[in-house]
């Protein structure tokens, strides 16, 4: 795909009555930074043609922690998050004369979540615990101390009710979400990257909402 | 929560396509109208809204990487490897772990099977077994039914082979008796060769195939492990 890169959905689009994004990731980059990072990476794929093998690993280094993060948020597992990264930059590497310009993120992210989707495929074919990280915060930060530790266990709790709902809606809508609402990209994008409709990609996030709406029913006062 | 009995024939999916602008203005009127009806329908917006300001505002933190990604040079010489070694190396995968100790059991009872039949009494490494129940040669006793009558279809005449087709004549394959001797009791079977040997099992060479096959399937499975870096 030729894309830039995630654009933030700031202009073109009817007025949504959802509030202003408050993403507290910088994945959204300005575009003139976008096209640097494009020239960066398109040197980057040259070396790496040429033999450099070096240069891969600067890629690797470049957008491994990017990958991580929207495996984690799709598949909601350490382990497989990494497997799917693993994967994901293998095949990277093998297919890499795929590649024909225009945003590397974008088809290393590509690349990344038909991973996921894979994984998601074999580990419905063998299920085993549903939500294995789910229960396991010794990852996250320490909270600020000035933050009232009521507010610290709200969050905790939220994020805790947001990420179980999100596992109990369909792989399909999970990951149109996940890249619309936490990663930035547009409808069309998603649809490049998931290699379906446009129409699709609407139905899947209109309806996933309406899923996680539904199983978070009883926990709403977390949210409000 | 008490829902409206209105609220459940209203279009929920309308209420989200409006909350994410993609409602066109027929959509969004109708939306609205429901909006102003309905007070379910204002809380799912709402609702709607604040799931959507979570999702959004990093509620879903990752945990750190467990682990860089860098390849090392034993990747890349792997990935450079030729086809064959990298297919080799699609057998080292964990799911085909379970192939080792399965080959080295066949490899095992092959070796069994061979050292068995080497052992048996009189017999070398090539021993047949004949299988169980098959008459052997020249240890037929007397047949007192096998009088050249007809017998039914599928049976035999006493000789192995089949004693006559079903319409009642002797199969042409049937083999003649070298010498019936005649006595008190009759025309008496005294035991003759069949054209046919009895069924035998190859006890040696299935135990040399299995043993053959079963370190052929280790060795490969070792060679399949170490071109997948285990």
């Amino acid at each position: 795909m030729g894309g830039t890169g995630p654009t933030r959905r700031s202009s073109g689009r009817r007025t949504a009555y959802f509030p202003p994004d408050s993403r507290v990731d910088d994945h959204v980059a300005p575009a003139d930074l976008r096209d640097e990072d494009q020239r960066r990476d398109l040197a980057l794929v040259q070396r790496v043609r040429t033999g450099e093998l070096e240069a891969f690993n600067r890629l690797v280094e470049l957008y491994q922690d990017y990958l991580f993060g929207v495996a984690y948020r799709i598949l909601a597992d350490r382990d497989h998050a990494a497997d799917a990264v693993q994967d994901a930059l293998l095949h990277a590497y093998r297919h890499l004369e795929g590649y024909r310009g225009g945003s590397f993120r974008s088809w290393v992210t590509r690349i990344g979540v038909n991973a996921c989707m894979d994984l998601l495929r074999a580990r419905r074919r063998r299920p085993s615990q549903p939500f294995p990280d789910l229960e396991d915060d010794s990852w996250e930060p320490r909270a600020p101390d000035d933050q009232q530790p009521e507010a610290r266990s709200a969050r905790a709790a939220r994020a805790r009710a947001l990420a179980e709902a999100l596992q109990r809606i369909t792989h399909d809508q999970r990951a149109a979400i996940v890249l619309y609402d936490v990663e930035g990209y547009d409808y069309e994008e998603i649809a490049a990257l998931t290699g379906v409709s446009l129409g699709t990609v609407k139905s899947r996030i209109h309806r996933g909402r309406l899923a996680l709406r539904a199983l978070l029913e009883g926990d709403m006062e977390l949210f409000r | 929560m008490t829902v409206n009995p209105a609220h459940r024939d209203h279009d929920q999916l309308l209420i989200v396509r409006m909350a994410s602008g993609d409602a066109d203005a027929v959509d969004t009127k109708l939306a609205e109208r429901q909006l102003a009806a309905c007070d379910d329908c204002r809380t799912l917006l709402t609702d709607l809204g604040a799931i959507r300001s979570a999702t959004v505002a990093g509620v879903l933190r990752v945990p750190p990487r467990p682990r860089s990604f860098r390849f090392s040079p034993d990747d890349f010489d792997r990935l450079h490897a030729p086809s064959w070694r990298r297919w080799l190396g699609g057998l080292g995968a964990p799911r085909f772990d379970l192939v080792r100790p399965l080959a080295t059991a066949v490899a095992g009872i092959g070796l069994a099977v061979v050292v068995l039949g080497s052992a048996l009494p009189g017999a070398g490494p090539g021993v047949f077994f004949q299988a169980a129940g098959a008459p052997s040669a020249g240890a037929e006793g007397t047949d007192p039914s096998a009088q050249g009558t007809a017998t039914p279809a599928g049976e035999t005449d006493g000789f192995g082979a089949p004693a006559t087709v079903p319409d009642g004549t002797k199969s042409t394959s049937e083999p003649t008796p070298a010498v019936e001797a005649v006595g008190p009791g009759g025309p008496k079977d005294i035991g003759l060769s069949s054209p046919s040997e009895p069924a035998s099992i190859p006890v040696a060479p299935i135990g040399v195939v299995l043993l053959g096959s079963g370190l052929a399937l280790v060795v490969l499975s070792t060679a399949a492990r170490r071109a997948a870096g285990r």
